[in-house]
């Protein structure tokens, strides 16, 4: 049994841009961070994306190297490196413009979804601009719907209404991954995307109608609510000092999956309170030192305070 | 007035060790400025971003007297060119286009600025590659009023050019109408590789074109006419760089022929196109002995105030 997680969606430059006007290049991408985690927490991991062979590609493409995140499902492309251009003003208000026509992260195809998840992973965790962008975001939708029944899902959808042109194509494709979705990671921001006017809670429940065994609904530095068919509970978030919130969401995802997937857990799993509250307990802790440090900068396996044995191969 | 039509974009420069910077620039836009150093008066004619890259871009513009009266806004990211210097400072060049402000110039747009009835338009660069302005500014250019004379620089872009066919064939509707084009030997390389850069540029005056103004480097300016040809030497510097050095060339031509008052008929008159080149040269000279696309100012030249 493969313990390999494939995390899919889109690799990105974040050209930040000071109230000085001072430019800085961040390595980013909700998917592309989740994999980072994963690889800094030790798991086995693999990005299915699409880099270009520009300088901020190949950037991408050795951190990827750097953090023990395997490359050979990542395509390459000419085209230029997808960029989010983010004005950030004097009161550290970011304002986000994307340049992703005719780049390198939509340029993910079905043939090289279907060549992934044939590997049989023991988990697929994909969303944000993975399920935007086209082609990549059919590609996604269309392999997720044939994955293979030992594969476990996770969905962050990462809803950004900036790059939604179109939101029931994109709410359909969401609701269509969330049929095979195992576990479903949402924000408070992600439910009055999803959900407009209705309450958070509620709208997590629905959910799971859907077809997920297990919704997790953040809310920054608020307990994290776990919803499944048969329980309902909170994991307590403790304070932490925030320097920002960046990748957080992220790298909550990838401790979830890195923690669960180590743990030799699976699909069937999900139904055991203890083993969730355990490993959401371990993903806060990835996600709180994530916001402790500046940017999406998530821990190394030895940054974290967690004891060694409970999560021993 | 003179109307320049084209793209305003930054160059975002990515240094070896990855820093970045931003230059304001595409060839329209440095043209513009370089008319509005002179203290001639110019207006551009281009679709600007209402992001803080597009800010950058209209303050360029406006502190150099530039009229923004006839530029669009729009809510897309301001145009990039994202340029690679290797260690040696070599740029290789990616262009992000597709959904961003410079190619969104529509036909409504030229038509308007070109209702003003202008003394001249200038146009060129990607102004008549990227859609839907390369189309809007061809359809323009061909409605333009008699009086109105059509500078054309066509300071080609290969790397940009989809279709080289359909440029080829957009460009010499445009030059059909041009009176003055300001060309490369690069540009006619790429126009017409089979023939020599002279041939070339005789072949555009065959096709309705007044003077073809043939720069070539360092190497003198050949003006061709109808009715005579003659060379203008270029001065001996010590070249920084040669970013601008055409866009300061084409705008500092223009903008002597209108302070002289001088129109489409003067253009077959020698003196007077002895005189536009040669303080052509002398503009683009000065740009190129100092780093980026910075054209000097009228002060700086001596010329007397406008």
């Amino acid at each position: 049994m493969t313990s390999m997680i494939v995390v899919a969606g889109e690799a990105l430059i974040d050209i930040r841009m000071g109230p000085d006007r001072r430019l800085a290049a961040v390595r980013g991408g909700g998917p592309y961070n989740t994999a980072r985690t994963i690889g800094r927490l030790g798991g086995e991991v693999a990005f299915l994306g699409v880099l270009s062979s520009d300088r901020f590609g190949r950037w991408l493409h050795e951190t990827l190297a750097l953090e023990g995140v395997d490359r050979s499902m990542a395509g390459t492309t000419e085209s230029p490196t997808t960029l989010a251009i983010t004005e950030v003003d004097e009161y550290g208000r970011a304002t986000y413009r994307f340049h992703t026509a005719e780049t390198s992260a939509p340029e993910l195809k079905l043939d090289d979804v279907l060549a992934a998840l044939a590997t049989r992973p023991a988990a697929v965790h994909l969303g944000t601009l993975g399920l935007v962008l086209e082609p990549m975001a059919s590609a996604l939708a269309t392999g997720i719907a044939q994955v293979g029944p030992g594969t476990l899902v996770m969905l962050d959808p990462n809803s950004r209404p900036r790059v939604v042109h179109d939101r029931s194509v994109w709410l359909d494709r969401v609701r269509a991954v969330m049929t095979r979705a195992d576990i479903v990671k949402v924000s408070i921001e992600d439910l009055v995307y999803l959900s407009p006017g209705r309450d958070s809670i509620e709208a997590a429940r629905a959910l799971l109608d859907l077809g997920p065994a297990v919704v997790l609904l953040t809310d920054g530095p608020k307990d994290l609510r776990i919803l499944t068919r048969n329980a309902e509970f909170e994991v307590p978030v403790p304070v932490v000092a925030v320097a920002d919130t960046v990748g957080a969401g992220d790298a909550f995802g990838g401790g979830f999956l890195a923690h669960w997937i180590e743990r030799g857990w699976g699909r069937h799993q999900l139904s055991d309170t203890d083993a969730v509250r355990e490993t959401v307990t371990y993903a806060i802790a990835v996600a709180g030192a994530t916001c402790r440090r500046p940017g999406a900068d998530p821990p190394w396996r030895t940054d974290l305070d967690w004891p060694r044995g409970t999560s021993s191969r | 007035m003179i109307v320049v039509a084209g793209e305003a974009l930054i160059d975002l420069i990515v240094h070896p060790d990855g820093r970045l910077a931003a230059v304001p620039g595409g060839g329209p836009f440095n043209t513009a400025r370089t008319i509005g150093r002179l203290g001639v008066d110019v207006a551009f004619l281009g679709r600007l971003s209402t992001d803080r890259f597009g800010g950058i871009l209209s303050a360029a513009l406006s502190s150099e007297g530039v009229e923004l009266g006839l530029a669009t806004r729009t809510e897309a990211p301001t145009t990039l060119a994202v340029a690679e210097l290797d260690a040696s400072g070599v740029a290789t060049y990616r262009f992000h286009l597709a959904e961003t402000s410079a190619p969104g110039l529509g036909l409504e747009d030229v038509l308007a600025a070109l209702r003003s009835e202008p003394v001249a338009v200038h146009v060129g660069t990607l102004g008549l590659v990227v859609e839907p302005m390369a189309t809007a500014l061809a359809a323009g250019i061909g409605r333009a009023d008699r009086s109105t004379l059509v500078m054309v620089d066509p300071n080609c872009r290969p790397r940009v050019i989809v279709d080289r066919d359909a440029y080829l064939t957009r460009l010499s509707g445009v030059l059909a109408r041009a009176d003055v084009v300001k060309v490369s030997a690069d540009d006619l390389t790429y126009i017409a590789p089979e023939a020599t850069p002279i041939e070339a540029a005789r072949s555009l005056l065959a096709d309705g074109t007044g003077v073809v103004l043939l720069t070539d480097g360092a190497r003198p300016v050949t003006v061709l006419t109808g009715g005579f040809v003659f060379e203008q030497p270029v001065p001996d510097i010590t070249v920084v760089d040669t970013v601008g050095s055409g866009d300061a060339f084409g705008g500092a031509f223009l903008a002597r022929w209108i302070e002289r008052g001088w129109g489409r008929e003067a253009l077959s008159d020698e003196a007077a196109l002895h005189e536009a080149v040669g303080l052509a040269i002398g503009v683009a000279a000065v740009t190129c002995q100092r780093p980026g696309a910075d054209p000097p100012h009228r002060a700086e030249l001596g010329w007397p105030p406008a």
